[in-house]
């Protein structure tokens, strides 16, 4: 599905030759190699297999993406922050820029750790390898098996200042595939706040196509708040993995933003101990033919947890939107409380959305909740009746209305995280509204003047 | 002000209105009442622009600037922008969008196309304050979600505020006064009774007498299977109280 430079004859010895570049250890160089032996057991995703029938495999081969070789380590490119007053932690080109130490955290490469510096206290340690031992489908296996680098971070404090990590691809010839690894650990009753933007390729020329895995554990008592914003260009690809352990109290609040990539695919899976609450969130916010996937599953092991399924997408022109959501409550987690929706507005006449929510139980004394819709905007005619018989024109009935629907969405995120949401959200509805506004007979562009 | 003409509508291939004449002068309150699908709120409805019905046979031409423009010809929000206030039977709820800035943004559309400057955030909210105190209704109103989790009461009040603070020319009030308790329907006509001047009108669609009591209406037209069969003045209201339409209905037949 992708390539590999060519002076390789298979992706085996890519593979191999991406792991004695940097003299990893031994131990390190067979665990690789055990990945990529899991991965070549699974082989390649495709549309036979149900998790992937609604995905454009035909889009990333026509894309004709080759993995990476050696990242030109030189910092090419400045992106401005979108947090204000955030920690900007970079990674360009596939390569990691760190900050000097800051206050309340710690933050290394996940290379270091695979050339066998011993830097990281056993808990952390144990929790990695933890990570990298469970048997995961889909393209995490190539990812363990290839993603050279990534952020290991360490939050020991409540963080006064947010995380913002950025990941953008600059001056390429090719199409380029990259895998990077991340691990994200918060200590007992810590905070933070950390946003992942991918910004995918500068060229108009190339494209990129990342493959990205992480896994988070918030220890007791511990919040994260972390935000995926999918920013990349029409040409790029993100496959994004998120796993998430939650010990006992412990909060996550977690929101992805699917605007721009030609493709993107978010994977989420929590595991939520006794008494731990979530959010999970996502807004999809799409044109052209753009193409995005949410699979989110929240899994409760433990008594009296609390998690919350929220994903809205509102398509235009013939982009598509694929919500597979799975609440799953093992025997053990009595008492829990869960919810989840699917809302899809089609605003486009060949836009399509397909969802899928499910519950698996066990449990027998729990209160669960699921529930889709989709709708289009004609059946929401009224609503926008309402604000035209007010006098208020088309354009911006309609952008009250669509901002008002995804308001919901991002309700739950921090205000600073709302503030800087909010603008990017109404900026990609102005862009994509036109779209919806001419191809709508009922709608006239006079009210734009 | 408003003149409908031999006025023809269907929806969904049904002939709803069939053949409706109507004269509203500036400065009068006119009362619709008919019972059930006789096709009072699609008249509401045609008037305010509802894109759902089309219109067959017949014009309305509404009087703007002294001279009469085809009403039927303008869009949606310039009907409204020339002072055509719908207050709806079932207003919808928008939830995530706030009623002060709603009731702001449609306040300051109708200024821009009046050509008086738009009123800022605070000086606004003073204004809808003070609009729901002199109404008897809660400024809590301003700071929910459009009409989200109102009740039905609750929800008429929002339209009459809007009456307050638009100030349209000609203001059509459909079943304004349905499901509401006694102490709604004497809000809802403290703002009717506010509103009522020599350079309005009205037209109150209703089944009951209750509001018109407190309105008094000077023209009342009794609507029946899509066309107006009766007219007369406020001792109509009286007599269909008395007797229902059974009488009017069999002349028709």
């Amino acid at each position: 599905m992708i390539g590999f430079p060519k002076k390789y004859t298979n992706i085996s010895e890519y593979a191999q030759f991406k792991r004695k570049e940097d003299v990893l250890p031994v131990n390190v160089q067979q665990f690789l190699k055990s990945q990529l032996k899991w991965h070549e057991e699974i082989g390649f995703p495709h549309k036979k297999m149900e998790e992937w029938r609604h995905f454009p495999f035909q889009k990333i081969l026509k894309a004709g993406y080759v993995f990476s070789e050696f990242p030109d380590e030189k910092e090419q490119n400045v992106t401005s922050s979108v947090y204000p007053n955030s920690v900007v932690l970079k990674i360009q080109n596939g390569i990691p820029i760190l900050p000097k130490k800051q206050e309340g955290f710690s933050v290394f490469n996940w290379k270091d750790m695979l050339k066998g510096k011993d830097f990281l206290p056993p808990k952390i340690k144990g929790f990695i390898f933890q990570s990298l031992q469970n048997k995961r489908k889909g393209l995490c296996p190539l990812n363990n098996a290839l993603a050279l680098n990534g952020l290991i971070i360490i939050v020991e404090k409540k963080l006064k200042r947010p995380l913002e990590i950025q990941y953008s691809y600059t001056s390429m010839e090719n199409p380029l595939a990259d895998n990077l690894r991340n691990f994200i650990f918060l200590k007992e009753n810590t905070e933070a706040q950390i946003m992942e933007s991918f910004y995918g390729s500068d060229s108009k020329d190339s494209s990129v196509l990342l493959n990205m895995q992480t896994d988070a554990y918030i220890e007791e008592k511990a919040r994260l708040e972390f935000i995926c914003l999918d920013q990349g260009q029409e040409k790029d690809t993100f496959f994004n993995h998120f796993f998430c352990e939650m010990s006992p109290e412990a909060r996550a609040n977690l929101f992805t933003l699917s605007l721009q990539s030609g493709t993107g695919r978010f994977l989420t899976h929590l595991f939520q101990k006794e008494k731990s609450i979530s959010e999970i969130r996502g807004l999809s916010l799409l044109g052209g033919g753009r193409h995005a996937e949410h699979q989110v599953t929240a899994e409760h092991l433990g008594e009296e947890g609390m998690s919350h399924q929220f994903y809205q997408s509102l398509l235009f022109q013939s982009a598509r939107h694929v919500f597979k959501g799975m609440i799953r409550i093992k025997k053990s987690a009595q008492k829990t409380e869960t919810q989840q929706l699917n809302r899809n507005l089609i605003l486009g006449e060949r836009a399509l959305a397909v969802s899928a929510p499910e519950l698996d139980i066990k449990a027998d004394d729990v209160k669960a909740h699921h529930g889709s819709s989709t709708s289009s905007l004609e059946e929401n005619r009224s609503l926008l009746f309402y604000l035209q018989s007010r006098g208020i024109k088309t354009s911006q009935a309609l952008n009250l209305l669509l901002s008002s629907l995804i308001k919901e969405t991002f309700s739950p995120l921090s205000l600073n995280a709302r503030q800087v949401l909010e603008p990017l959200i109404q900026d990609h509805l102005q862009f994509l509204q036109p779209s919806f506004i001419k191809s709508s007979s009922d709608l006239s562009s006079e009210d734009f003047k | 002000m408003l003149k409908i003409n031999n006025l023809k509508v269907s929806a969904g291939g049904e002939t709803l209105l069939k053949g409706v004449d109507l004269d509203v002068q500036t400065g009068s309150v006119h009362a619709i009442m008919g019972p059930n699908g006789s096709g009072k709120s699609t008249l509401a409805k045609v008037v305010a622009g509802d894109p759902s019905y089309e219109v067959s046979q017949g014009n309305i031409l509404y009087e703007v600037g002294f001279k009469n423009r085809d009403l039927l010809s303008m869009d949606i929000s310039d009907r409204a922008k020339e002072g055509v206030f719908m207050s709806f039977q079932y207003p919808v709820e928008i939830p995530g969008l706030n009623n002060l800035v709603f009731l702001r943004t449609a306040f300051n559309s109708l200024c821009e196309h009046h050509g008086t400057p738009p009123m800022d955030e605070e000086k606004f909210k003073t204004l809808a304050q003070s609009k729901a105190k002199e109404l008897g209704i809660s400024a809590d109103f301003l700071s929910r979600n459009l009409n989200e989790g109102f009740s039905g009461g609750e929800k008429k009040q929002n339209e009459a505020l809007q009456l307050l603070l638009f100030f349209p020319r000609l203001a059509i009030l459909d079943e304004t006064d349905s499901g509401l308790d006694v102490d709604s329907i004497q809000k809802v006509a403290r703002g009717i009774r506010q509103f009522r001047g020599k350079d309005n009108a009205l037209v109150l669609i209703t089944h009951y007498s209750r509001l018109l009591e407190l309105v008094q209406p000077d023209y009342v037209h009794i609507l029946i299977d899509g066309k107006i069969q009766k007219q007369g003045d406020y001792s109509l209201v009286e007599k269909i109280e008395k007797q229902g339409y059974d009488w009017i209905s069999k002349k028709i037949h």
